[in-house]
C-alpha cells in the first residue's frame, strides 16, 4: 500500500480524514479480524474530533474503508436523522470530498450504525460498521483482561453461561435485551454491540460483512459474510427475539406504516397511552411508499 | 489395580533458595526455614503413588506442607522441582511439563478440588445451583433442564436442602458451604479428587455424614482421592494408605492403621478427658433470653429462620458451649451477641464492668463499638485481616485500639505468639501467606490479646492439629482461670466436654410457616 500523502491543495487533510499510516494500521486490524471471526483485534484507536463514546471506533473503521465513489448511510438507533447520525454524516461529507450520502438502505455501500442493523437484508456489496461501547462479553464475569483473553482463547464461556442459567432461575427466561452474547464460527463469543436481540439472527449467514469498532476500548472485530453466528442459549431454552404481541396476543403494528414484522419503538404519551413505530426509519418510509400507491388506486 | 497418579521428588521452596536449603531444614533440623537464605522449604522430595479408586491420606501438623502438595498437583502453584504423571485411561500426562492450557483443561475436566476455605472453591455471588452448573457447562452440557436436575441430585447427595438450591452460598452456614463445594467438585465425576481439610470446621454429626458420603462416592464412582487432614479420626476412617509429613518431608508412609498403631516416628496425638469441676456461683455476665434470628432475602422475598428461642447464661470464669447440628444457628447466636446480626427476637443482657445491665439487642452502635473495643472479643472461623500487614501488627491491632503504645503492643503480641508456638521468623510476614492452621493461631492470638471480659469463640480449634489445639486449649483454660467469660462452639465433643462448664444444645429452627403461625 502506498503510504504517501495524498493531500490536495484545497484540503488540509488526506482523503478520509485519517493519514495513510493510520488507515493502513486500521485496515490491517480489519483484515486480521476477518481472518479470525469474532476475535477482538487490538488497534491504536486515534483521537477523533469528537468525544469517545460518540462512535469514534466505528468512524475510524468507516474512514479507513471509504473511497471517493462510496455511498454512505449513517444510522443512530435505526433513525437517519437523529443528532448523532446527522453530525457523523456531515463530518463524513466535509472530510471526504466526492462521497455521497444517503438514507436509503438499498442505495448505500457502506453503513455506519449505532444499535441497529437495517431491517432490509443487506447484500454482498454492502459493509456495515457497528459502533461498540463494550467489546468484551466476558467483562461482566471476569474483571482481569489477561484472564479474559485466556478464556476467549480456550473458548471457555462457562461463567457467561452461568449468568444465563441464573437468569432463567430468577426470571424464567433470559433477560438480556441488548448485547446478547453470540458465538461466531463456533469459537469466539462476541458482544454484538448494543443491537437488540431482534437483530442478532441477521448476523448469521449475512451476505454483507459486519465490522465492529470500539474506540475507547481500542478493539476491532468482525463477522465475515456467510459465517455462523449463534446466540448463546440452552438446548431446551432456545434463543428468542423480542415479542411484540399485545395483551390479546396480536402482533402490534407500526402506527405510521402498519408494518407487522419490524422492530418497534415504544412511545409513551403524557396520558400514559403507548404507541408503536418502526425503529428503522428508512424501512418505515419504504413500507409507506408501498402502501400509498395501493391506497391511491380507484376501487 | 491401575495407577492413576505417580508423584516423584516433588519440591517447593518459597523464596530465593540456596545450596544449603535442603540440608539445613527438615525434621532433624527442626525447622523448614533455611537459616542461610531465609527461604521456606515447604515440601521437599515428596513421592507417592495413587491407584484407581483409592483414598490416600496426607497428614501432619499445620505448616508441614500438606496443602502445598495438593496445591501443586492441582496447579494452584508451580513446584520448584519434581514430576507427577497422571494416567487418564490409556493416556499419560506429565503434569508439570504440560502447557498452561492443558493444565487448565485437566483441572476443569479431570480433577476436582475441595478447599479448606469454601471461599476459594465457590463463587459466593452466584447461587449454589449456579456454582455446580458452571462445572457442567464447562464440559459442554448445554441442556438447562438436565443441568438443573443434575445440580439438584448432587446437592441432595450432599444433603443440602433442595429448597435452597437457588440461594447464594454466602447465606449458607459453614458446613453447608463445604457440602456445596463437594457437590461442585463432583459435578463432572472427575477420576481424581483432592480434599484439603474438608471436614474441618464442621460439627461432628455432619462430619460423619460427609465422610460417609466421600466413602460412598469412592465406592460408587471409583474416584481416586488425596485427602489432606490433621484429623487422625478422618484419616483412619477414610484412608487405606497414608503419608505423614513434617517440615515438608515425608517422614512416614504405609498402611494407615499401621502408622497410627505402630508408628516409627512419634505422632502428636491426644484428646483426654478431665474430670468435670464443680461450678461456682457468681452473677452472670451475659444472659440471653428467647433469642431468635431470621434472615430476610430481599430479592426473593423469602424468610429464612436461623435461630429460634435460645436462652442461656454465661458467667465470669466459665465457658458455655453451644452444640447442635449444622444449621441449628450456633454461629448465628454468636454473631447476634456481637451484633454482626441484629437479633430478630429476645433479649441479650450484658453486665459491664460497672455492673450496669445493657440489652445488646437494643444498644446503640456507639455502645456496641465501645464494648467490642474494651470488653467483648470475637474469634471467627476464618481470619479476616488486611493483606500485607505483618502478623505482629495484625495481632497487636486490638491493643492499639485501646490506646496501648505500639512498642508495648508489639511486645505483648510477640509474647502471645511465642506461647502459641508460631515461629518467630513468620512474625514479620503477612498471615495471607500462612497455612490454615498458622492463620487460625494468628486469629486466636488477636482475639485473646486484649483480654476481653467476654470472649466469643467460633470453632477456634477446628483447623488446628492436635498439638496446636492442645496449646490453644491451655490458653483458653488460662483465660478462664483469669476470669474471662466465654461462649464457644467446638466441633469436637471432647473439647466441649473438657472445657465447657455449661452446655447449651440448639435445635434447628422450625419452618417459616410455624413461626408465622406463632406470631399470628
Amino acid at each position: 500500500m502506498n503510504a504517501m500523502s495524498h493531500t490536495q491543495a484545497d484540503n488540509a487533510y488526506n482523503f478520509g480524514f485519517l493519514d495513510e499510516y493510520a488507515k493502513k494500521e486500521v485496515r490491517r486490524a480489519i483484515l486480521k479480524a476477518i481472518a479470525i471471526p469474532g476475535y477482538q483485534v487490538p488497534y491504536a484507536s486515534r483521537e477523533m474530533p469528537m468525544g469517545r463514546g460518540f462512535g469514534t471506533g466505528g468512524l475510524q473503521l468507516t474512514l479507513s474503508l471509504i473511497g471517493p465513489d462510496e455511498v454512505v448511510k449513517v444510522i443512530d438507533q435505526g433513525s437517519d436523522d437523529s443528532v448523532n447520525a446527522v453530525n457523523l454524516r456531515r463530518f463524513i461529507e466535509m472530510t471526504c470530498p466526492g462521497v455521497s450520502t444517503t438514507t436509503a438502505t438499498t442505495e448505500c455501500t457502506l453503513i455506519q450504525s449505532r444499535h441497529r442493523i437495517p431491517e432490509l437484508p443487506l447484500t454482498a456489496q454492502q459493509i456495515i460498521v457497528l459502533q461498540v461501547p463494550y467489546p468484551d462479553p466476558l467483562v461482566v464475569v471476569e474483571p482481569s483482561e489477561d484472564k479474559r483473553k485466556i478464556m476467549h482463547g480456550e473458548a471457555d464461556y462457562s461463567r457467561l453461561l452461568v449468568k444465563l442459567y441464573e437468569d432463567i432461575v430468577k426470571f424464567d427466561e433470559i433477560t438480556i435485551s441488548h448485547r446478547y452474547p453470540t458465538r461466531i464460527n463456533g469459537h469466539y463469543v462476541i458482544d454484538p454491540s448494543p443491537i437488540p436481540r431482534w437483530d442478532v439472527p441477521k448476523l448469521n449467514d449475512s451476505a454483507a460483512l459486519t465490522l465492529f469498532g470500539a474506540g475507547r476500548e481500542k478493539k476491532i472485530y468482525a463477522v465475515p459474510p456467510h459465517t455462523i453466528a449463534e446466540p448463546l442459549a440452552f438446548s431446551d431454552v432456545p434463543f428468542r427475539v423480542e415479542d411484540f404481541r399485545d395483551e390479546q396476543g396480536r402482533r402490534r403494528a407500526c402506527a405510521r406504516c402498519g408494518c407487522v414484522d419490524s422492530f418497534l419503538d415504544e412511545f409513551v404519551a403524557d396520558s400514559g397511552s403507548k404507541t408503536y413505530q418502526c425503529s428503522d426509519s428508512d424501512w418505515c418510509d419504504m413500507q409507506l411508499q408501498q402502501v400509498k400507491p395501493l391506497q391511491g388506486k380507484p376501487a | 489395580m491401575n495407577k492413576i497418579l505417580e508423584v516423584r521428588g516433588l519440591s517447593k521452596i518459597y523464596g530465593p533458595g540456596c545450596p544449603y536449603c535442603v540440608d539445613s531444614t527438615g525434621p532433624e533440623a527442626d525447622t523448614n526455614l533455611c537459616p542461610h537464605c531465609g527461604s521456606v522449604v515447604a515440601i521437599h522430595d515428596v513421592s507417592f503413588d495413587l491407584f484407581e479408586g483409592e483414598i490416600l491420606g496426607v497428614m501432619g501438623e499445620s505448616g508441614s506442607g500438606k496443602s502445598t502438595v495438593v496445591k501443586n498437583l492441582y496447579f494452584d502453584q508451580a513446584p520448584s522441582s519434581g514430576e507427577a504423571i497422571f494416567f487418564d485411561n490409556d493416556k499419560q500426562h506429565d503434569l508439570f511439563s504440560l502447557n498452561a492450557a492443558r493444565q487448565r483443561w485437566l483441572r476443569n475436566h479431570r480433577f476436582g478440588m475441595v478447599y479448606q476455605n469454601p471461599n476459594l472453591g465457590l463463587n459466593f455471588n452466584i447461587s449454589a445451583g449456579g456454582n455446580i452448573a458452571e462445572r457442567l457447562l464447562m464440559s459442554d452440557l448445554m441442556d438447562y433442564g438436565a443441568i438443573r436436575e443434575r445440580a439438584k441430585t448432587l446437592l441432595a447427595r450432599t444433603e443440602v436442602l433442595l429448597s435452597r438450591v437457588d440461594d447464594l452460598p454466602k447465606h449458607f452456614s459453614g458446613g453447608m458451604q463445604q457440602r456445596v463445594q463437594i457437590a461442585k467438585a463432583l459435578a463432572t465425576q472427575p477420576p481424581l479428587l483432592f480434599l484439603d481439610e474438608v471436614t474441618t470446621g464442621l460439627d461432628l454429626s455432619v462430619q460423619a455424614r460427609i465422610l460417609d458420603l466421600i466413602l460412598e462416592i469412592q465406592q460408587e464412582l471409583k474416584t481416586a482421592m488425596v485427602v489432606v487432614t490433621h484429623d487422625l479420626g478422618v484419616i483412619r476412617l477414610l484412608t487405606g494408605r497414608a503419608i505423614v509429613m513434617k517440615y515438608g518431608r515425608v517422614i512416614e508412609t504405609g498402611l494407615t492403621d499401621q502408622i497410627l498403631e505402630d508408628p516409627s516416628t512419634p505422632i502428636p496425638s491426644g484428646w483426654w478427658l478431665p474430670p468435670c469441676e464443680e461450678r461456682s456461683m457468681n452473677p452472670p455476665i451475659l444472659q440471653v433470653e428467647g433469642y431468635g434470628k431470621h434472615f430476610q432475602l430481599h430479592e426473593q422475598n423469602k424468610l429464612i429462620p436461623s435461630s429460634h428461642n435460645v436462652s442461656f447464661t454465661v458467667r465470669a470464669g466459665e465457658l458455655t458451649a453451644l452444640i447442635g447440628p449444622t444449621g441449628a444457628g450456633k454461629s448465628s447466636v454468636l454473631k447476634g451477641i456481637y451484633r454482626t446480626y441484629l437479633p430478630s427476637a429476645g433479649r441479650i443482657l450484658y453486665r459491664d464492668t460497672m455492673g450496669h445491665e445493657l440489652d445488646l439487642a437494643l444498644a446503640s452502635e456507639h455502645q456496641i463499638l465501645a464494648l467490642r473495643r474494651r470488653e467483648i472479643g470475637f474469634v471467627t472461623q476464618f481470619l479476616h485481616c488486611l493483606p500485607r500487614q505483618a502478623t505482629l501488627d495484625v495481632v497487636a491491632q486490638p491493643l492499639l485500639g485501646l490506646g496501648v503504645p505500639r512498642e508495648e503492643a508489639r511486645q505483648r503480641a510477640a509474647g502471645l505468639l511465642s506461647a502459641m508456638s508460631l515461629p518467630e521468623r513468620l512474625w514479620s510476614v503477612s498471615p495471607a501467606t500462612f497455612s490454615g492452621g498458622e492463620r487460625q493461631r494468628v486469629n486466636l492470638a488477636r482475639g485473646f490479646i486484649a483480654r476481653p471480659r467476654l470472649l466469643l469463640l467460633d470453632e477456634p480449634t477446628a483447623s488446628l492439629d492436635p498439638a496446636t489445639a492442645e496449646c490453644v486449649i491451655r490458653l483458653i483454660e488460662g483465660l478462664k482461670a483469669e476470669g474471662t467469660a466465654m461462649l464457644a462452639i467446638f466441633h469436637h465433643p471432647e473439647t466441649t466436654r473438657r472445657l465447657a462448664d455449661e452446655v447449651v444444645e440448639l435445635t434447628p429452627p422450625p419452618a417459616v410457616e410455624t413461626l408465622l403461625k406463632e406470631i399470628a
